[in-house]
């Protein structure tokens, strides 16, 4: 169109590979380090390896699905997973609401509690692991202290399998709930304060105000902490190896500590990789599933 | 339907003092504007009727009860905020519906409320919509329609035109008073705008910085401002204040400018000492353009087609004239200025009161 009228740019041919030239780079890393390993991981569940060497020796099919399937550690691993995840969700998105609700109202000290909530989010979860691994000690602990100064009896918080759950929920809830709670805290903020003080004169206590207006207009907020959340719950790592070794008795054991014992204890990349696409799959089963039930059925609260 | 008395009402937020001693009196069923530049209280005083801010000191009595400790909740006031505040996640029915609810009101009850508001507004068309699928006016409406469908004691509107266009703005200015006429509800409307409270309410309170200059009705305040500042407020173009002194002149005192040009005679029932310095004020319709009188030079001419608004430089002093139909000034001319001395308004320089 117009062609022939268009002044020569003499810039232009090198504009056509200038483009693509910037992207370059970023693409590049992006295929070696996101896709590649992807596409192998893919691969190496369908393959069989020498144990001592780690390189593949030729096609298993399903037999690294089969294989793991078999296993009641994996199988118990897989329960486990979901438990943390149900978990983690039952803790840290309540938790993490209430405390965006509380820093959102600006009291006395609203800064320090922030910063402490947001710090813990930026320590180390390994640091973070071992400070909360002398806190569980038994007998010398701080809370095994707590509870014995109060004449209650000690409890095993690393030692038997649900408490170890437990335990660990409670270490990466303190530690993880940060984020969720910042995901609240802009998600308040952007509800209009006149909408809450429309609603006090509509008659609303503070409560129907919560339920009726601020809880669905945080809808997206929601849908975005939950999803954070399970992944984060899914994914836990650091603190299973560094509280508990997966144990007592594989009873901390999720997807991805038992991946990880079977590619480096048990030097089984295809049985690694075989566990790690099943959870992947689960993953998006879960998350799909979480936005079909949170759906904004009437497509009404998007502003 | 409720009268609201406010009593030396006082607000501070720390030590800002917002509202020095307000005393207004609302009857029932009465359309009363705050007005005001911004800063001067008049939001703050709506949202403590109310019951959004604490009360610093003084009361406000709602229908004969004081209700200074009474939570929004509970003095059953409708308010229409500036941005609507239609809840985003809602249709227009659940938004009109949701105080009946929280009153605790029958679905049948809900429904039939709704309908009759609906129809009074020409709402029914909207209502299964979501406020994001409606234009500026039909949220302005359906805001309009949260509060009518309550039937509240009293209706606060907070500035609720500012955010439409012009063109809209008067159809809603005209459809919010017909609407008081038919419901003959007790109205408190707050505005920055002169022109919308001088055309709707039937009293006015003018504002500034915390007091309440004057109270009265729109004529009232137009024909007799109280101070300078209510004279200068009320009034599209504003009305002129010239500085004068007064003179012994031969037929009487008159008002000298700075310029030693004499502006007109005082007008006969002002008692002023010679040698006073004045502000005369000159509602720019009073002024006009004269065969002899003072000379002014003309800065600007405005053609709005019924009329032209000159703005001239008298002895340094802007005044505006509004003159009817064409004029064939041009910037540079000099002029004479001819008013009436019995429409001019003589304000001590000082102090600002009518004398």
């Amino acid at each position: 169109m117009l062609r022939g009228l268009r002044t020569p740019d003499p810039t232009r041919r090198t504009e056509n590979y200038f483009g693509p030239a910037m992207v370059l780079p970023a693409l590049l890393g992006l295929g070696l380090f996101q896709f590649y390993p992807l596409v192998s991981a893919v691969l190496n569940s369908f393959r069989t390896f020498n144990a001592f060497t780690k390189r593949p020796t030729g096609w298993a099919g399903w037999n690294n699905f089969i294989e793991i399937f078999a296993d009641d550690v994996f199988r118990n691993a897989v329960l486990i997973t979901l438990i943390y995840i149900v978990l983690m969700i039952a803790i840290v998105v309540p938790m993490a609401l209430g405390l965006a609700i509380l820093i959102d109202k600006r009291m006395r000290g609203t800064a320090l509690a922030r910063a402490a909530i947001l710090g813990a989010l930026a320590s180390s979860e390994a640091v973070a692991a071992l400070i909360w691994n002398q806190l569980y000690e038994p007998g010398t602990g701080l809370f095994d202290a707590i509870l014995k100064s109060m004449g209650l009896p000690e409890q095993p918080f690393l030692v038997s399998g649900p408490h170890a759950i437990v335990s660990i929920v409670v270490m990466t809830a303190w530690k993880d709930v940060g984020l969720p709670m910042l995901i609240f805290l802009g998600g308040l903020q952007a509800i209009s304060p006149q909408l809450i003080e429309a609603a006090a004169l509509d008659g609303a206590s503070s409560w129907r105000i919560f339920r009726r207006i601020t809880l669905p207009l945080l809808r997206p907020s929601l849908i975005l902490a939950i999803f954070m959340v399970t992944v984060a719950a899914a994914r836990l790592f650091t603190p299973i190896i560094l509280l508990t070794q997966g144990g007592p008795d594989g009873q901390t054991t999720n997807v991805p500590f038992y991946s990880y014992a079977q590619a480096f204890e048990f030097s089984s990349p295809g049985t690694a990789s075989a566990s790690v696409m099943f959870m992947m799959v689960i993953l998006v089963g879960i998350t799909a599933l979480q936005a079909f039930v949170i759906r904004d059925s009437n497509d009404g609260g998007r502003r | 339907m409720a009268n609201v008395n406010v009593r030396k009402l006082v607000k501070s937020f720390g030590d800002a003092t917002v509202l020095r001693g307000i005393d207004v009196d609302v009857r029932d069923g009465e359309f009363l504007s705050l007005v005001g530049p911004s800063g001067c209280g008049k939001s703050t005083l709506l949202r403590m009727i109310a019951g959004l801010e604490p009360i610093s000191a003084g009361d406000i009595v709602i229908d004969g009860k004081v209700v200074n400790g009474l939570a929004a909740k509970d003095r059953d006031i409708a308010m229409v905020f500036q941005n609507y505040a239609l809840y985003p996640h809602m249709t227009v029915r659940e938004n009109m519906s949701f105080a009946l609810e929280m009153r605790g009101l029958s679905k049948a009850e809900i429904a039939a409320s709704v309908a009759s508001a609906a129809a009074i507004l020409g709402l029914e068309a909207l209502l299964d919509r979501y406020p994001r699928q409606m234009s500026g006016g039909q949220q302005q409406r359906v805001a309009m329609g949260r509060a009518i469908v309550r039937d509240p004691k009293v209706f606060l509107f907070d500035e609720p035109l500012s955010n439409l266009d012009a063109k809209l703005r008067v159809q809603m200015r005209t459809e919010i008073k017909d609407l008081h006429a038919r419901l003959g509800s007790t109205i408190i409307y707050v505005t920055h705008d002169q022109l919308e409270a001088m055309t709707m309410a039937d009293r006015i309170v003018v504002m500034r910085a915390g007091v309440i200059e004057q109270i009265g009705t729109p004529l009232d305040l137009y024909d007799r401002p109280g101070n300078s500042f209510v004279g200068s407020f009320i009034g599209s173009p504003a009305m002129n204040l010239v500085r004068c002194t007064v003179a012994g002149g031969d037929t009487g005192p008159v008002c000298v400018t700075a310029g030693n040009q004499i502006l007109a005679r005082l007008p006969v029932t002002k008692q002023v000492a010679a040698g006073a310095t004045v502000d005369v004020g000159i509602r720019p319709e009073d002024l006009e353009v004269g065969a002899s009188g003072p000379h002014a030079q003309v800065v600007v001419v405005e053609p709005t087609g019924p009329e032209t608004q000159v703005t001239a430089s008298l002895d340094g002093q802007i005044v505006r004239l509004v003159v009817k139909g064409r004029s064939s000034l041009n910037r540079g001319d000099k002029i004479s200025l001819r008013t009436d001395s019995e429409k001019l308004h003589i304000f001590d320089a000082e102090t600002g009161t009518r004398i």
